[in-house]
Parts: structure tokens; sequence; C-alpha cells
């Protein structure tokens, strides 16, 4: 198994995303300074980010996604619920919440762009931040007890946002960031890359 | 070969049962109907519950179901979630095994999953930003900006007819719903790759069974004369923000109650 790599990135996640399944991968390091691209990351990859994949035939991008495939497929019932799971439903409803709520919101934000919460699929900013916080709930991870790879996503957005100064005062999502950095596999994914 | 098939009967047949509790929280001209269009396609037996999105409440019933209050929600027994694609995803995996998706070990799954996440993690947020009128980082969103997401997209798509080729995919149902409205906002223009994709998604009969739903209505006569009011909107941009606005002052001597 391939993965197009760059420091900083998105590729975080689905580093420690190998590191939780306990996947064997070759790292493949994209200079993401240059204006091209390898043919090689553009046939994964056609916007050429990173991270982009390659297990045998299959060759795709997108973060989530690539999450989404190694749990279905190396960690069954372990990092992603099972098909007919009744968590299914809602592990699928917060794998899609990183790339189709946080990061547009806060981009939003970020941006000082006027935000349309009734018509964008996001909502807003406020209202990101507290249907993440309430689906935590009190629980250690966002399907409860069970940590899956829906908190890979989410908590490495915690992550950068914390980074990034964006992650609002918030005790709930602060503890949940400190959560996920105890993690051994998260821990081996930012110190094997040095990816800070 | 006689037992495998008996046994994919088997496990249909149970499928289709639990079926019969499938709740959809849905009103029309919003991503809602890209559910219908799927539960459509599925050839599910599904009940609609309206929601009038127009009131600034929700009822529990949503609310423990969309937590943001959107449509649309799914409830499948003890299944309760939301978000359009997430939706998609789950019923594709759920109960159009092989078909509407590709198995976990089967060698299109990723480039299957790529697509589901691209209508919501690339087109709307690249979409939106673009009518905004604020560039940000293509290097650093996800999304890349609009140029870079419908290269991406007509290249994807290469001689079709479908995302995944000669397959039809959750992915062209969630990539479809989108392309329409991308269309109705002419961003296709020298595109006709895309605008050829559309017009196919558009003249499959379970597109045409879900746009019936949404163009039926609710049943109630206050709720469906403020869903022709937002379909004539939808299909004018000039004519939404006073509509909404419209709407919204109608709404107000109800909700003081």
């Amino acid at each position: 198994m391939k993965l197009y790599w760059g420091p900083g990135t998105r590729a975080f996640r689905a580093v420690w995303m190998l590191e939780e399944a306990g996947l064997d991968y070759e790292r493949v390091p994209v200079d993401l300074s240059a204006p091209e691209r390898s043919s090689e990351l553009l046939a994964a990859s056609p916007m050429g980010k990173v991270p982009a994949l390659r297990d045998g035939d299959v060759r795709m991008w997108d973060s989530a996604a690539i999450c989404m495939y190694l749990a279905d497929r190396y960690a069954p019932g372990r990092l992603a619920p099972a098909r007919d799971e009744p968590d299914r439903g809602l592990y699928l409803q917060w794998m899609f919440f990183s790339p189709g709520a946080i990061e547009p919101a806060t981009a939003e934000k970020e941006a000082g762009r006027l935000s349309v919460p009734r018509v964008n699929g996001w909502g807003n900013f406020e209202k990101m931040v507290d249907t993440w916080e309430r689906g935590l709930s009190g629980n250690d991870w966002i399907l409860g007890d069970r940590f899956t790879a829906a908190d890979i996503m989410l908590g490495s957005s915690a992550l950068t946002m914390r980074s990034e100064g964006t992650l609002p005062g918030s005790t709930v999502l602060e503890a949940y960031a400190d959560r996920c950095l105890a993690r051994g596999a998260c821990q081996r994914a930012l110190n094997r890359f040095i990816d800070r | 070969m006689p037992a495998g098939q008996a046994r994919q009967v088997t496990v249909l047949a149970s499928e289709v049962a639990s079926a019969r509790r499938l709740k959809l929280y849905w009103c029309p001209n919003t991503r809602a109907n890209r559910v219908v269009w799927m539960l459509e396609e599925l050839g599910l037996d599904y009940e609609t519950v309206h929601v009038d999105v127009f009131r600034p409440r929700r009822s529990d019933e949503l609310l423990a179901v969309s937590p943001m209050g959107k449509v649309p929600g799914l409830e499948d027994g003890d299944v309760r979630m939301c978000d359009s694609s997430a939706i998609c995803l789950y019923l594709a995996d759920r109960y159009g095994r092989g078909t509407f998706a590709p198995g976990f070990d089967d060698p299109d799954r990723g480039r299957f999953l790529q697509w589901m996440i691209f209508a919501p993690g690339v087109i709307e947020p690249a979409v939106t930003e673009m009518f905004g009128g604020s560039a940000g980082d293509p290097r650093t969103n996800g999304w890349g900006d609009f140029g870079r997401m419908i290269r991406a997209w007509e290249q994807g798509l290469g001689d079709g007819p479908w995302i995944l080729g000669d397959r039809f995919t959750a992915a062209d149902v969630t990539l479809g719903a989108t392309g329409v409205l991308c269309k109705r906002f002419k961003l296709f223009r020298g595109h006709p790759a895309l605008s050829d994709y559309i017009a196919r998604c558009q003249r499959r009969e379970a597109f045409q069974r879900a746009l019936a739903v949404d163009r039926a209505g609710p049943k109630s006569l206050p709720a469906r004369a403020q869903a022709l009011a937002m379909s004539a909107a939808a299909s004018l941009a000039w004519a939404r923000k006073p509509t909404y606005r419209l709407l919204d002052w109608l709404r107000r001597p109800g909700e003081k109650e």
C-alpha cells in the first residue's frame, strides 16, 4: 500500500488511520511547493491533492474517503460499524462532518463571508460547533465508548483547528482533542514523520 | 450458483421487510430530494414526514434525527441519521448491495467513496465560495477552487456514462442532484460532458419519480402554497431572497402563539 503524503496536510489523517488499523504502508512524500505534480500522483488524485492512496488496483484520494475505505476493508466491525449495525448510520453521518461541515464552516468564518445557514449544508460556524459538542454529549468518542474512524476525522479536525487558533473556547472539544492525542496510534502518526 | 442465488433472495427479503420502517424527514426543493431519488432507485418503501423549513422551531422528533434541524433526516428502525450524502451511502450499502454501492472489497470501492465525498466536500464549498466572491487558498482548501473542481469532475467522468463507467451508483445520485443545481445556475457553460451527464441523470425513471414526489408536495394546503413559492424561488435566482423574506414574514404571527 502506498500513501502519497505531505507534511502538515490532511495526509496526517490517513497515517493515523493506517496506524490505528496496524497496516503496512509505504510513504511517498509529495513536494507540495512544486508547481507540477507527478503523473503517478495525478492518476490517484486528479486535483494533485494529498493524501492519495494506492492499494492494489485501488487508486483514490480524499482523506475522508480513504479513512472510510480502509476502515471498512481492513478493520470492519472495529474502526467502522458493520453495514447492518445500528451505529452504521451515525458513523457515516460523522464521517461526512469534517469535509462537509467543519471545513466549509470554518473557511467561511475565517474569510468573513456572510453565511446563509438555511441554504448551506453546514449551517454556519456556531451551529456546526454546537452540533459537534452535542454529538459528543459527555462521551469519550463520537459513537459513545467506541473509537472509530469517525474520531480520526473529527479528532484531526480538532487538532488542526487548535494549532491554527480556530477551535472556539470549548472545553468539550479541547478535552476531545486531548483524548485523541493520548492514543498511541495518533502519537505514532505525529512522530513518525514529524508532522506537526 | 443456485445455492448462492437462494441465499441472496433470503437476504433481500429480510431487508425489504425491515425497510417498511423507513421514515424520511423531507421538504420539497431541499437536499431531501436526492434521498427520495436514492429510495426510488432502490425501490424501497418509505414514508415522508414533511418539515416546514421556514418555521424557526423544529420538532423534537426531527431534532433527534438531525441535530441541526436540517432535512433530510432518516429513521430506519434503530438507525437515526442526517446528511443527504451519508444517508445515500447508508441506503446503498445496506439495501443495494453490490449494485448501487460497490462492496467493501470491490476494486471500485475506493473511487466510489471518493466521489461520494465530492458533492458535499468539494462541489458545494467550491460553488458557495465562488458565489460569495471570496477566493480561498486552493492549496489548503480540501475543495481546491471552482475551476479545479470542474476539471476533476469532468476528467473523472471521462467517457461515462456514469462516474464509475458503465455502473450507475449512489455517487451518481449525489453528483447528479448537485449537478442539477449547477446546471440551473449555468455553471456548466463550456462543459458539455457535464451537461450531458446531468441530462442522463434526469432521464432516469427514479429521478422522474422523485421529481413527482417534490412536485406533488406536502398534503396540507399552506404547506403546498409554500412549496410552490419555494420552487418558483429555486428556478429564479433573483427571486430567492425576497421570497424567503416574504415567507418568513408570513410565518411570524403563527410563531408567537
